[in-house]
């Protein structure tokens, strides 16, 4: 008979203390998350007031430009691209603020329903693009249908913002149910990103593209990811450079989810 | 017969100044009428304190009403105004930067009419100011 594999042989006094532990570094961590919303909040609030009085005054003298020389119209200009790039920083700001904080429900949600919904979203505002967004059927998780159709709206927008220019957009959302949850996959073929450069794709303000899309807050991806982790799962982006991305969300089963 | 004016509460200038402006833009020929403060606002309502003196049964058309004020807070004012039977009626309209649910439920709690989030693009706050006339201020006499 095989030897059984060496099991650390802790004592029970031992794993209480140890979850104990665990449990109060969460409470702490949870502490933190909280702070940290209310001052991003509190602040995206407070910019607001100044941002709408240089928005507003500048484009009142916008209204009188003919009255200003070339230079003068230039810079103005420039004012008002500025602002209209912080008031798009600041609504994105908020809204990742939001996903983190926002309260839960759970339910079966229907998210070839959410996707087709999201693809809608997206033809409507760019009815000039040629595009396929190729949506399985009921492909349902459970979790809260507000924050994830978040998730797709952001993981959508995403695949067909980084489409290959001057290109149809192909777009294909499937997915697998497995005993752990549902695995989803939306995949793309588009300019897709450096692997290497992967493991900074989720985090907050991360934009691998931002020169050549220069309208991207880099909190998209941070969005889509910190839904997945509110709801016990995860999100892995796969790619090569020109290859196109895979966006792979794990949703576990309602009863490997967080209370 | 003049117009009753809109009372205005709130104490940043610029927002003032936007407002003056949405006001004519949108074609509001009702006086604005601007208290900084809380205090202020509700003097100026009792003709008492400052504004003592006013008569205080001439009543604006409509009340603006910012939320973060100093002395007594958006929601202070609106619960003295629903407190006293003089102005208790009196339509009012949150006008906040914030557009989250908590400040949402709280000033309706308070007893706000509707809210209006200031919007940063100017001429989205003109359309606002021109429903807000519809809605509140059209066929509305002194």
């Amino acid at each position: 008979m095989p030897d059984s594999p060496a099991v650390p042989n802790y004592e029970n006094t031992e794993v209480e203390a140890l979850q104990a532990r665990i449990a109060a570094l969460e409470a702490e961590l949870d502490a933190v998350r909280r702070t940290q919303a209310v001052f991003a909040l509190g602040l995206a609030h407070d910019m607001r007031t100044p941002l709408r009085a240089v928005e507003s005054f500048s484009y009142l003298l916008e209204q009188r430009s003919d009255q200003l020389d070339a230079q003068s119209r230039d810079h103005l200009h420039r004012i008002r691209e500025a602002s209209s790039r912080m008031a798009r920083l600041l609504a994105r700001l908020q809204a990742w603020m939001h996903v983190g904080t926002a309260p839960m429900t759970h339910a079966d949600v229907d998210l070839s329903h959410l996707a087709d919904w999201c693809a809608g979203e997206l033809r409507e505002a760019s009815p000039e693009r040629e595009a396929t967004i190729d949506i399985a059927p009921a492909l349902h998780a459970h979790g809260d249908e507000r924050l994830l159709r978040t998730a797709l709206q952001e993981l959508l927008h995403n695949a067909w913002t980084y489409s290959r220019p001057g290109q149809p957009i192909a777009i294909r959302v499937d997915g697998d149910r497995t005993p752990e949850g549902l695995h989803l996959r939306i995949r793309d073929e588009g300019i897709g990103f450096d692997p290497a450069q992967a493991g900074k794709l989720g985090e907050p303000f991360q934009r691998l593209h931002a020169g050549d899309y220069p309208d991207g807050c880099g909190l998209g991806l941070a969005m889509a990811r910190a839904i997945a982790e509110r709801h016990g799962g995860r999100l892995r982006l796969v790619s090569s450079a020109g290859q196109g991305a895979v966006a792979h969300l794990f949703l576990p089963a309602p009863e490997a989810q967080p209370a | 017969m003049s117009l009753a004016p809109v009372l205005l509460i709130e104490d940043n200038l610029d927002d003032v100044e936007l407002t003056r402006l949405a006001f004519a833009e949108a074609g509001i020929a009702h006086p604005l009428v601007v208290a900084n403060d809380g205090a202020v606002a509700l003097d100026w309502l009792h003709g008492r304190g400052v504004h003592a003196g006013r008569d205080a049964t001439q009543l604006p058309a409509l009340v603006l009403l910012d939320l973060n004020l100093p002395k007594l807070d958006g929601r202070e004012v609106m619960q003295a105004i629903r407190a006293d039977p003089a102005t208790r009626d009196l339509p009012v309209v949150a006008l906040s930067s914030s557009g989250e649910p908590f400040d949402i439920d709280t000033s309706f709690a308070s007893g706000v009419d509707s809210y209006l989030q200031k919007p940063v693009d100017f001429a989205r706050f003109i359309e606002e100011m021109r429903r807000l006339r519809a809605q509140w201020l059209d066929g509305r006499r002194a």
